[in-house]
């Protein structure tokens, strides 16, 4: 399910966004769409190295990326991420 | 005359025949009876078995021992074949609640282990005073709070089965006797509810949801090498 949200970016990542639009076939939409999921799995991965590390739970790390328990039970089990 | 010359033996022979099969009948009944009490005596150690063994279960674990199996047998159906489950409120909200929400087939199955009173849920109330405070220090969630005073509150549990790393390690700094999944399957075959063989099975299949090595520590110890 996607859904659609507008952001106020920093000039310099609009400048940057649209230096790629300029040079890649994707849309500016397709690159910041990339950009926005490129952080988000490091969030996770990060999330997860300290939940690895035993500093926050499973719920915090769920608390943390917005999800319920059972988001992040399957979140975890798609990208192969151990308990 | 010749007949009752010979009447005094074949009295004897009959005699001798009766006490024989009454010998043999006494040991019929002896043997029957032996077979009884071994069944009934086998009966009830699996029944004070289970009912003596007391598990606690969060969640992640309880969502895995209901997605992986053997054959058409889930993990958590043999679990729950060897001990009284018992879950917070909390736990069943995650994993079944939300679990049913989203058309996840365990929590059917988590659901249907529920109706039938092979898991219980049980209500987490809050604690002595100085273990509430040293919980709230530790600033985690609300749901592995409640996993922290249902072990609080149950004193005659056996394990609270648990592979959260942070919650374990609090777990064990209260001494509530956490114990991973993997090691669980491993304590199930030790106490001969599961065959070798099966928890082997059992080992292989939840294996991709956890970090390298848990699984082959498990193996080792369920073959008695470690």
């Amino acid at each position: 399910m996607t859904v659609k949200i507008a952001v106020a970016v920093d000039e310099k990542i609009s400048k940057y966004v649209q230096a790629l639009a300029r040079s890649e076939p994707e849309s500016y939409s397709d690159i910041v769409r990339a950009l926005l999921e490129e952080g988000y799995k490091r969030e996770i991965e990060k999330l997860h190295a300290s939940y690895s590390r035993g500093e926050i739970t499973l719920r915090g790390m769920a608390r943390r990326l917005g999800l319920n328990y059972r988001e992040l039970y399957q979140s975890l089990a798609d990208k192969g991420l151990p308990l | 005359m010749a007949a009752s010359r010979h009447l005094p033996s074949a009295i004897s022979y009959l005699l001798s025949a009766i006490r024989h099969t009454c010998r043999l009948a006494i040991l019929a009944e002896r043997c029957y009876n032996y077979s009884e009490r071994r069944d009934r005596r086998q009966t009830l150690n699996k029944e004070s078995s289970k009912a003596q063994t007391k598990l606690l279960f969060d969640t992640s674990s309880l969502i895995t021992a209901a997605q992986f199996g053997v054959g058409a047998q889930f993990l958590i159906e043999f679990v729950a074949g060897y001990a009284q489950v018992i879950i917070p409120e909390g736990v069943k909200a995650e994993a079944v609640d939300l679990g049913l929400q989203a058309g996840y087939s365990d929590a059917l199955e988590l659901d249907r282990l529920i109706k039938a009173g092979a898991i219980t849920v049980a209500k987490a109330q809050p604690a002595d005073p100085p273990f509430e405070t040293v919980v709230a220090a530790y600033d985690v969630e609300p749901g592995d709070v409640e996993i922290l005073r249902l072990c609080r509150l149950t004193s005659d549990y056996d394990h609270v089965v648990v592979d959260d790393r942070l919650l374990y390690l609090i777990l064990h700094r209260f001494t509530m006797r956490p114990i991973f999944l993997p090691d669980l399957i491993v304590v199930v075959a030790k106490e001969r509810a599961i065959t070798e063989e099966i928890g082997e099975q059992l080992l292989k299949a939840i294996r991709s949801r956890y970090r390298t090595g848990f699984i082959e520590h498990s193996l080792l110890m369920l073959k008695g090498m470690l």
